[in-house]
């Protein structure tokens, strides 16, 4: 019992404080740079489409060019007679 | 009322509460400013998500306690972690040192005494120690405490008699 009063005296001490005047202003100035660096969802979609457009772009370049890249290489050894095989001897 | 004004307004309503519950948490001035930013800083990402199931204040008191047991539980794993460097790493400081006792709320002479029981209320599990400084110090009433930790009042009750009854043992050492 005595030890109970103790506890509840000694809490009793515990006043409440006031918090600084200036609390509310670096509250508001924290969720300012919680909100500027936020990425919002549109800035995502946005930023994926753009990447995926240029995956493809490339992907089409690229297949385009090989295509092209080994008719032309086939057209230029036929007008130029030339072997295609790697045999050096014929047999 | 606007956004930015509705915010102002449960600040003044709610920031004497929530400040002095830091206070009680973690005894000292500044950490007890950090954490009220961070929780108002919260309650402003989340409010749009209040759907009134309880009341704003029992939410607020909610945020709060989970916040503060977050960061003590932080400053636990801190000082296990500076004291595994001290074992095995290079000789020095603790990682954490001792918590000063800055309760702006509590006189010089009173200090002493007020510090050696929060440091026992510290040593207790979360929902003992969250069930005392609520009731004895916050003054609380047992359907409060309820509300903010989602117990019934015979639970509450039931925490609080081995809060004390732990406190007790202590004091006696």
């Amino acid at each position: 019992m005595e030890e109970n009063d103790h506890i509840e005296q000694t809490l009793s001490k515990i006043k409440a404080a006031e918090p600084s005047p200036f609390l509310l202003t670096r509250i508001e100035s924290k969720i300012q740079a919680v909100t500027n660096s936020t990425i919002s969802i549109k800035q995502v979609l946005l930023g994926s489409t753009f990447v995926g457009l240029l995956i493809i772009i490339n992907l089409i370049v690229l297949n385009s060019n090989s295509v092209s890249n080994s008719e032309q290489t086939s057209n230029l050894l036929e007008a130029l007679n030339m072997e295609t095989s790697n045999h050096l001897y014929y047999e | 009322m606007n956004e930015l004004e509705e915010f102002r307004q449960i600040y003044a309503d709610h920031s004497n509460m929530v400040y002095n519950l830091c206070l009680n948490y973690l005894h000292r001035m500044e950490d007890a400013e950090e954490a009220t930013q961070d929780i108002f800083v919260k309650i402003h990402q989340n409010y749009a998500r209040f759907r009134g199931d309880s009341n704003l204040k029992t939410w607020i008191y909610r945020i709060t306690v989970s916040h503060c047991l977050d960061i003590l539980k932080a400053k636990k794993r801190q000082k296990r972690f500076g004291f595994m460097q001290s074992l095995f790493g290079p000789k020095g400081e603790e990682a954490l040192p001792i918590a000063d006792f800055n309760h702006p709320g509590v006189k010089l002479e009173d200090k002493e005494s007020v510090q050696i029981i929060m440091q026992y209320i510290d040593s207790l599990p979360d929902n003992q120690k969250t069930a005392i400084i609520l009731k004895a110090i916050n003054g609380l009433s047992m359907k409060e405490i309820a509300e903010i930790m989602n117990l019934s009042s015979k639970a509450v009750e039931s925490l609080l008699s081995r809060a004390k009854q732990n406190l007790k043992s202590k004091l006696k050492e």
